[in-house]
């Protein structure tokens, strides 16, 4: 999900046909600019090298628990119809196959092993959701676009055993929040209450946080080891 | 999602789908227009439509089973959810909420 504002310009996407390194493209309608969805920004035409930004508040998740927790939620609906039951993908989403049988370039991780790809100051990460599984903390020393060093704390987390569409959250947390105590990561909210305890609950109490400046959702992208790496060979791989 | 590049799928999704609709800046499909280095091109500019005028439903009028899966969104007390087989056939959606242009893509 991406923010269509670029200064005084409000853009308007569409698939442009192509693909690089099997992943989207789209084009704008308003500079025919080309945006490479993996690569997170236009590569060529009029705003060329612009990043696209990706909003922190989107989610995968099912229908059943987004309409729980957002009864008053609207819903897409497209020639009369809010879904089709056919997902073609199934079969992709369910095997080891990479997509159009592309030949991976870095074997460091399976081709298929489903990851979290993100971005601090100039550099990429990615971690892998297998251990963000149950909840995960992560010390990154990172440079600014100034040069400078600092040190940042992330917690992430998915549910233990979630499918792979459902969406890894992340927050940039000031260090010393979460901690693990017996195995457990545990919520510091630093007013003397309980702290919580657990990956599901230390979700909710980070979401019900009054907003801090400390503490920062970290929008990321969910995707293949292979099709991110195939287009950001300088990825940093986590832990 | 680009997997609708696949040839057995696409044929599908091309032929239900019409023209560009009215009132948009026009595409620019020019023949000339040379992709960057390293994009392949399979079909062309709007073979595969993207949504430019998005309508919604309410969620009791919605037709989904509780398994399926969304893209969703809430900002400012405005939510929208976007069911994943829909978007296939369309990778793109421009929308707006709580006065913000976005784009869903999948």
């Amino acid at each position: 999900m991406y923010d269509r504002t670029f200064g005084d310009k409000i853009l308007t996407f569409e698939p442009s046909g192509g693909l690089l390194e099997a992943a989207l493209v789209m084009r704008d309608r308003e500079t025919d600019s080309w945006w490479a969805i993996m690569r997170g920004q236009a590569i060529g035409g009029p705003m060329d090298g612009e990043r696209l930004r990706e909003l922190p508040n989107a989610e995968k998740t099912t229908w059943g628990d987004w309409r729980r927790r957002h009864p008053e939620t609207l819903v897409l609906s497209v020639d009369g119809s809010t879904h089709v039951p056919d997902n073609h993908y199934d079969n992709y989403f369910s095997s080891d196959r990479t997509f159009r049988g592309i030949t991976p370039v870095d074997d460091r991780l399976p081709a298929k092993e489903p990851v979290f790809a993100f971005q601090l100051g100039n550099e990429s990460y990615v971690l892998p959701h297998r251990v963000v599984a149950g909840g995960h903390l992560e010390s990154l020393e990172t440079t600014e676009p100034d040069g400078t060093r600092s040190g940042t704390v992330i917690f992430f987390f998915r549910e233990r055993g979630a499918s792979v569409f459902a969406s890894t959250r992340a927050w940039i947390v000031p260090p010393g929040l979460i901690t693990v105590e017996n195995g457990e990561y545990v919520l510091d909210v630093l007013r003397g209450d309980t702290p919580s305890r657990g990956g599901i609950p230390i979700v909710r109490a980070l979401d019900a946080l009054p907003r801090r400046p400390d503490i920062r959702v970290l929008p990321g992208l969910d995707t293949y080891w292979y099709t991110w790496i195939a287009v950001n060979p300088e990825t940093t791989l986590l832990p | 999602m680009n997997f609708l590049y696949d040839p057995l799928i696409l044929m599908s999704v091309i032929a239900l789908n019409a023209a560009a609709p009215a009132g948009l800046p026009a595409a620019n499909p020019a023949p000339t227009d040379s992709p960057p280095t390293g994009v392949e091109m399979l079909l062309l500019r709007g073979g595969i439509p993207a949504v430019f005028d998005p309508r919604f439903v309410s969620a009791g009028e919605a037709a989904l089973p509780d398994s399926a899966w969304i893209l969703g969104i809430a900002i400012n007390g405005e939510a929208h959810a976007y069911s994943l087989n829909l978007l296939n056939g369309h990778e793109v959606v421009n929308d707006g909420i709580g006065g913000n242009p976005i784009a869903a893509v999948w």
